[in-house]
């Protein structure tokens, strides 16, 4: 035991020696790791191109490089991209990621009011604690994963998408039945396109537009082109209006960042429980990047006493998914590690670094004593011990986040004076970044067509005070959902995959979050009817820009 | 409403914000040197078609020496003069300066995209002129998009090629797929890095060990669950599909999952009990499987193809041997033949042939290029080349399908389709 405490220290130790430039290897792979991390951070706060994306183009480059240096190369970039993605989402309105979306709900309006520094400054101290929670997540649980990730089958990642659904009625941040209907209506767009089971076109309109003209949809419907077009032209369209800056009022002097960073620690408790969150999301795999910083969203929310504030620019729906969408990254690492069963796309790819570099995923990533590639080692070659390759990547995931969290602190009060600059100059800018964000994910032209469809939606949704979020977390949920009920009721039998004790675990926190905000709503209804009567707007005046 | 008046002055009018000329200045300075760098690329070397000729000639004639054929050398040089010259109307060096795209039909990252990007790094320095290669992804519909765009959009010039799933050709044959918009017998075939060949693995917590356990322990009514993609046009699923309708089995068929690794997963989990997919990623994505011991051991029992040269599965039995009526084998065969290329680098319809003999050329160069073998080495891509001549036989042999075999086939696609 002692003994193993010892090895499992000096991997610790050795992890983090072998990235940092005090050995010749060592140098190469901080060298590799400073790269990635430019690579990340521009990737980051361009939209559309995506984390995953930039991975399947380094990864050739690495074809010549040793393991740990590969690996800072790889890591290192997509350690940061959630992080430099929240900023373009905060500033903009445009999600610089697709993991990054529930960071606008009330990351842009604190941007509107003339809080950008308060926000950046929040969003980046969460992301970092997000970051370095996730990577003590993978230190610690490395040894005992295998049992938690198996407990998981097919009805219980159903289960968990239902969980999510069901998270959306908090979303709307006060008002269910809207909530609800929005997120149903984003499941019936995760419905469009060839079903996954047998390939039946569902909802395509190829009588109407023909079948060449709607294959684009086939794998279902772009969420990208849906995030930009739904958040970011409504606020375009509200900016060109106003004629003033994307903040409305000035923004406040630079100690906004300070207050940010303060109400990270303000805050502790919520962005350490989205943290938990979004590395045991991050674990599971199946659920991918885009429901963790939802469901930290939803918990943001809930955990509130006062639900109206958000989506107006409530600081803890920044702090929240910020923290989520990075301890997320630690998180997926672990079945990666594990089993080389890869929690997401960009995994997917990290696990090809790992058939690149001869490596095999499994118990000797966890072993402290062998040398990773004994044939390597055997020539002389410099070769870390699995255990050693692991904590590296820990320290990766910290050393990547602490860097890009300085850096950006340096630029930060430039960045949020962009939110300054009158709209007429940033709107085209803008509004590049939206298309070139809608079609580059999947290289479609027709997916433009799309963005200006859902923009139109989102207008209207923004005009009418309609939750626009929760019809994002539908899509994301939907096939998901549907996959993985078909997997169930097929492996398990029609019904009997109910029975399984997980599923009823699941569905008992599904009925009480569902039940308990709706008691709680009714009474704090009841009590403030009587004062609010009087100063509603009535419907179909343009309100303040506001949703959720 | 609206912008507010006093358009160009105002716009360069910053009173508190001085870095946003950081913005123009950047893409300027990114733009010069792009341009600067592309101009480089551009400028052509100029090519001696005499000295071309001089050399051949020579060489022609090292090889032959005169004294034992008869053949002089004025004969040997108008020989290759004529040759070089026919090739030449602007071929041998229509690839200079040009840049060749390839579209292929999966996200990045994945196995298609590895193939063609390992490809691609290598296949410019075989073509006469060097061109650059770059690779884009066109994703959608299981490739459907981009083999719909390669055969109706793209410029037939041969700089366009496309990679996507041949699988699809089988589908196309047996009208499964009203989204398929080409015709496969049009595209000019490149050539394919390798063939496929199918295995199917049994967890060890089955307590069966071949195949002939399989079988059997489905005839007598237990019930095998097989993991699977989508309903069909995968191994995952036509495997236990064909084997139940040939073979007298009732596997069952659990189709859904995201991909092979949750697949593996599932295994893992007990969730499903088999699974069938090419041996070239299940040898190194289901390792840790292979190589586990008892329960947890995914044992293979069975594959499509004959495959001496691999000895993990050298010995295993044949799926088909257990479809006994001569028919039904020969409808087997006629899927099984989609296997025998993977992969296959196309070019549009009426793509002149002699871009394509080039390409192909350059292509079967590629798969004996020692840098290109070191890089799909590292990777751990599986190679077994297979010739554009070879890959154009197995399309036909799939495409011309008779009637009846179309309709005796059609329940491997919903029986969708008219034949």
């Amino acid at each position: 035991m002692v003994d193993y405490f010892g090895a499992y220290f000096g991997a610790l130790f050795g992890g983090l020696y072998n990235i940092l430039p005090f050995s010749t290897h060592g140098e190469a792979a901080f060298f590799a790791l400073l790269l990635g991390v430019a690579i990340g951070f521009a990737v980051g706060i361009l939209p559309g191109l995506g984390g995953a994306v930039a991975l399947a183009l380094m990864l050739p480059f690495t074809f010549n490089m040793e393991a740990t240096q590969a690996f800072a190369f790889l890591l290192g970039a997509n350690a940061v991209v959630a992080t430099t993605g929240d900023i373009t989402s905060v500033l903009f309105g445009v999600p610089g990621e697709g993991i990054s979306a529930a960071v606008i709900v009330d990351g842009h309006p604190m941007a509107k009011r003339g809080e950008a520094g308060r926000a950046l400054g929040a969003v980046l101290m969460s992301s970092l604690v997000g970051a370095i929670f996730g990577a003590l997540v993978l230190a610690l649980a490395i040894p005992i994963v295998r049992p938690l990730v198996l407990a998981l089958a097919s009805p219980e990642f159903f289960m968990l998408a239902l969980l999510g659904i069901t998270f959306v009625a908090t979303l709307s941040g006060g008002n269910m039945i809207k909530g609800l209907t929005i997120g149903a209506f984003g499941l019936a767009l995760a419905m469009i396109g060839w079903d996954p089971i047998q390939g039946v076109p569902r909802f395509m309109l190829e009588s109407v537009f023909g079948q060449d003209r709607t294959l684009f949809l086939a794998d279902g419907i772009n969420f990208v082109a849906i995030t930009v077009g739904l958040f970011a032209i409504p606020e375009m369209i509200d900016l060109a209006v106003k004629g003033t800056g994307i903040a409305e009022r000035g923004a406040g002097k630079l100690g906004g960042v300070m207050e940010g960073v303060k109400d990270t620690f303000r805050h502790w408790s919520l962005v350490l429980r989205c943290s938990a969150l979004g590395a045991y999301i991050g674990i599971i795999p199946g659920l991918g990047g885009g429901p963790a910083q939802w469901m930290a969203y939803a918990h943001a929310v809930q955990s509130s006493p006062n639900k109206e504030r958000f989506g107006k620019g409530a600081i803890e729906g920044v702090l929240g998914p910020g923290a989520a969408n990075n301890s997320k990254e630690g998180g997926s690492l672990i079945p990666t590690i594990a089993f080389g069963v890869p929690g997401s796309l960009s995994m997917a790819i990290l696990l090809g670094a790992f058939i690149i570099q001869g490596l095999v995923p499994g118990p000797n990533m966890l072993d402290p004593h062998t040398p990773i590639r004994p044939d390597m080692a055997a020539l002389g070659e410099f070769v870390p011990s699995g255990l050693e390759l692991t904590f590296s990547f820990v320290w990766i995931l910290i050393i990547s986040n602490i860097i890009t969290v300085a850096v950006c602190f340096l630029f930060l009060g430039y960045l949020a004076r962009i939110t300054e600059v009158r709209g007429a100059l940033i709107i085209p800018f803008i509004l590049l970044l939206v298309y070139l964000g809608g079609f580059a994910t999947k290289n479609s032209p027709e997916d433009l067509i799309l963005v200006l469809v859902f923009g139109m939606i989102g207008w209207l949704m923004m005009k009418y005070d309609w939750p626009r979020a929760p019809l994002l977390l539908g899509v994301v949920l939907g096939r998901i959902a549907e996959t993985n009920l078909f997997v169930s009721t097929q492996a398990y039998g029609d019904f009997a995959w109910l029975a399984r004790p997980g599923v009823i675990i699941i569905g008992l926190i599904m009925l009480a979050s569902l039940f308990y905000p709706m008691f709680q709503d009714r009474r704090e209804r009841r009590r403030q009817q009587h004062l609010a009567a009087m100063d509603q707007q009535p419907l179909g005046q343009p309100g303040p820009a506001d949703d959720c | 409403m609206g912008f507010d008046g006093g358009v160009t002055i105002a716009y360069l009018r910053f009173k508190k914000f001085k870095a946003i000329w950081l913005v123009p200045v950047l893409l300027i300075l990114a733009l010069v040197i792009s341009c600067g760098a592309a101009a480089e690329k551009a400028a052509p070397a100029p090519v001696d078609t005499e000295a071309i000729i001089q050399t051949a000639v020579q060489q022609a004639l090292a090889a032959a020496p005169a004294a034992s054929s008869g053949v002089t050398s004025e004969e040997v040089q108008q020989i290759v003069e004529a040759a070089v010259l026919a090739a030449r109307p602007g071929e041998a060096d229509f690839y200079e300066g040009k840049t060749i795209r390839l579209l292929v039909g999966f996200s990045a990252g994945g196995g298609y995209d590895t193939y063609g990007r390992a490809i691609a790094r290598h296949i410019g320095k075989h073509i006469p002129g060097n061109p650059n290669v770059i690779v884009e992804n066109m994703t959608g519909a299981g490739s459907v998009i981009a083999a719909n765009y390669i055969y109706n959009q793209a410029k037939p010039d041969g700089l366009t090629l496309g990679l996507w799933n041949s699988n699809n050709l089988l589908i196309q044959a047996l009208r499964g797929n009203p989204g398929i918009q080409f015709s496969g017998e049009r595209y000019g075939w490149i050539g394919a890095p390798s063939d496929g060949n199918p295995v199917c693995g049994v967890m060890g917590f089955t307590g069966l060990k071949t195949w002939d356990d399989l079988v059997n322990a489905s005839k007598e009514g237990r019930e095998l669950k097989f993991g699977a993609t989508a309903a069909f046009g995968a191994s995952l699923s036509d495997v236990p599909l064909l084997i139940n309708k040939f073979g007298g089995t009732n596997f069952k068929i659990v189709s859904g999952y995201r991909g092979t690794s949750k697949i593996r997963l599932a295994l893992e989990e007990k969730e499903v009990d088999v699974a069938c997919w090419g041996w070239e990623s299940m040898g190194i994505t289901a390792r840790h499987l292979l190589d586990a011991e008892g329960d947890g051991k995914l044992i293979p029992v069975a594959m499509v193809f004959p495959a001496p040269g691999i000895e993990e599965i050298a010995d295993l039995p044949l799926m088909g041997d257990v479809i006994t009526d001569e028919k039904d084998r020969a409808l087997w065969d006629t899927w099984a033949g989609g296997y025998k290329f993977q992969r296959p680098w196309t070019t549009p319809p009426g793509t002149p042939e002699v871009r394509i003999e080039i390409l192909r050329q350059a292509f079967a160069a590629t798969m004996k290029d020692p840098g290109f073998l070191a890089d799909a080495k590292k990777a751990g891509l599986y190679l077994n080349p297979v010739s554009g001549d070879e890959v154009v036989g197995y399309v036909a042999g799939t495409l011309q399908m008779s009637q009846s075999t179309c309709k005796a086939m059609q329940f491997m696609v919903l029986d969708r389709g008219e034949c």
